[in-house]
């Protein structure tokens, strides 16, 4: 009986003291859809970057009216160049490593040229985010997750 | 300042823990299961239907993030909970429970309520305690299956979040627990892995990755039928899969600390008192940080 006893407390303090504590270096497989830097995104189409941003990033307030996250997203062909055509599709935050988005119904954006004014972009906490962009340039058509990290 | 709130939450059970120690002088030969904090409700060998009704309180929520870092996040504020659980055995050795959470969000004089995440629940004892041995524990089995009814952060269309009440995503549990509870001092371990189910939420199939929950308990008796019992959880998750793919950096790290009081003011009916707070004592990555406060009723019918 004290050896079955010992034997399963010995078990259950070695998972609850070194189990699962798993702070991997992987990097491998991870979901991003393009390679990306701080604020920029790279494609097989086009590159998309925040030059700017007029309100935030930061942590939205709980109503529409406190919703107040405004940036601009330059996108540039692959070679750095700007593309003959842009027509934007979608655009939305998510937060990969919690899971979730935010409501976006309210995003609003304009394009003027190959500039992409955005506002009411909600992020609804603190941490590392992706501003996802759907854009079509010269026919092609692709999705970039541009990294911000809300404070 | 949170660093000193959570150092005030972790003195303050000390200093009961110690003073009930203090007082106390006469060992008990009872089961004493049923004080986890995996599980609401545990029936005890020789109950056969239980009930729990208890409410409780949730706030101060902070989100923190991939590095341990505290910050901040919008919607509700606080969020109440009236809990249901019902128990019945079927042997001396094994039980049934179900567990209904009814929840309420609030956010600047706004509310919202929603039936919570149902949870069906089975206990097998693979040991019993016995009079004749205080050493030996109580050993038990345990399954359980939280149903995803709750909308889930994903699913919502509001900025308050205000009608978000759960994870969006069933799950299994399967583990051990242990405890020691026929002695004045009592204690115990509980380990269960964790098995999410995939499910598509909102633009992702989300899988938030499969984890270890960790509970360990000390206690002490106050009396015949009282008790103080104090206890850390640690769950760990690795990473979470969106669409697929593994995301880095997603790796969940929580720990959470608790103080429970059993009190039995009558026979067969107990009232139990417990104060929690999670996220801000140990390592902690990617989760909510939240205190909370219960107040409980078990009544054992037959």
């Amino acid at each position: 009986m004290h050896s079955r006893n010992l034997i399963l407390l010995s078990l259950i303090a070695l998972f609850s003291f070194t189990g699962c504590s798993n702070k991997s270096g992987k990097n491998g497989d991870h979901s991003s859809q393009a390679s990306t830097q701080a604020s920029e995104a790279k494609g097989q189409y086009f590159s998309a970057k925040i030059v700017s941003w007029s309100v935030g990033p930061e942590v939205s307030g709980d109503s529409l009216a406190d919703i107040n996250n405004a940036c601009i997203v330059e996108i540039t062909t692959p070679t750095g160049g700007i593309p003959d055509s842009l027509t934007v599709q979608d655009i939305f935050p998510y937060m990969k490593v919690h899971g979730h988005g935010a409501p976006d119904e309210q995003i609003t954006f304009t394009v003027e040229g190959n500039r992409i004014k955005i506002s009411k972009i909600a992020f609804t906490m603190s941490g590392p985010w992706e501003l996802h962009v759907k854009a079509t340039t010269n026919g092609q058509s692709e999705e970039l997750e541009i990294p911000v990290v809300v404070p | 300042m949170k660093f000193l709130n959570s150092i005030s939450w972790f003195l303050i059970s000390a200093a009961l823990f110690i003073s009930t120690l203090l007082v106390s002088s006469e060992g008990y030969a009872c089961a004493s299961c049923g004080s986890g904090s995996d599980d609401p409700l545990i029936l005890w060998p020789n109950e056969q239907l239980k009930t729990y009704l208890g409410i409780s309180s949730s706030s101060r929520f902070e989100t923190v993030d991939p590095n341990g870092k505290i910050g901040r996040e919008s919607g509700p504020t606080a969020r109440e909970a009236i809990t249901f659980a019902a128990g019945k055995a079927l042997r001396n050795d094994l039980f049934f429970t179900l567990t209904l959470p009814m929840q309420q969000n609030r956010l600047n004089g706004n509310s919202l309520r929603s039936l919570g995440d149902p949870v069906l629940a089975a206990r097998w004892s693979w040991l019993m305690p016995e009079f004749t041995e205080p050493s030996r524990p109580q050993i038990q089995l345990m399954a359980s299956y939280k149903l995803a009814h709750a909308k889930a952060l994903q699913e919502t269309k509001r900025v308050d979040l205000l009608d978000t009440f759960g994870t969006g995503v069933p799950e299994l549990k399967l583990g051990v627990d242990a405890f020691w509870g026929q002695g004045v001092l009592k204690g115990g371990f509980a380990l269960a892995g964790l098995f999410p189910d995939e499910r598509r939420l909102g633009r992702s199939a989300v899988f938030p990755g499969n984890g270890l929950r960790a509970t360990s308990t000390l206690g002490v008796s106050l009396g015949a039928d009282n008790k103080l019992l104090a206890g850390v959880v640690r769950e760990a998750r690795e990473e979470r899969r969106n669409d697929g793919l593994r995301v880095s950096q997603s790796e969940v790290l929580a720990h959470s600390i608790f103080v429970t009081c059993d009190w039995m003011p009558l026979p067969r009916n107990m009232i139990r008192l417990s104060i929690s707070d999670k996220g801000r004592v140990f390592e902690n990555r990617n989760m909510i940080a939240a205190s909370s406060l219960s107040l409980a009723w078990l009544s054992t019918w037959e």
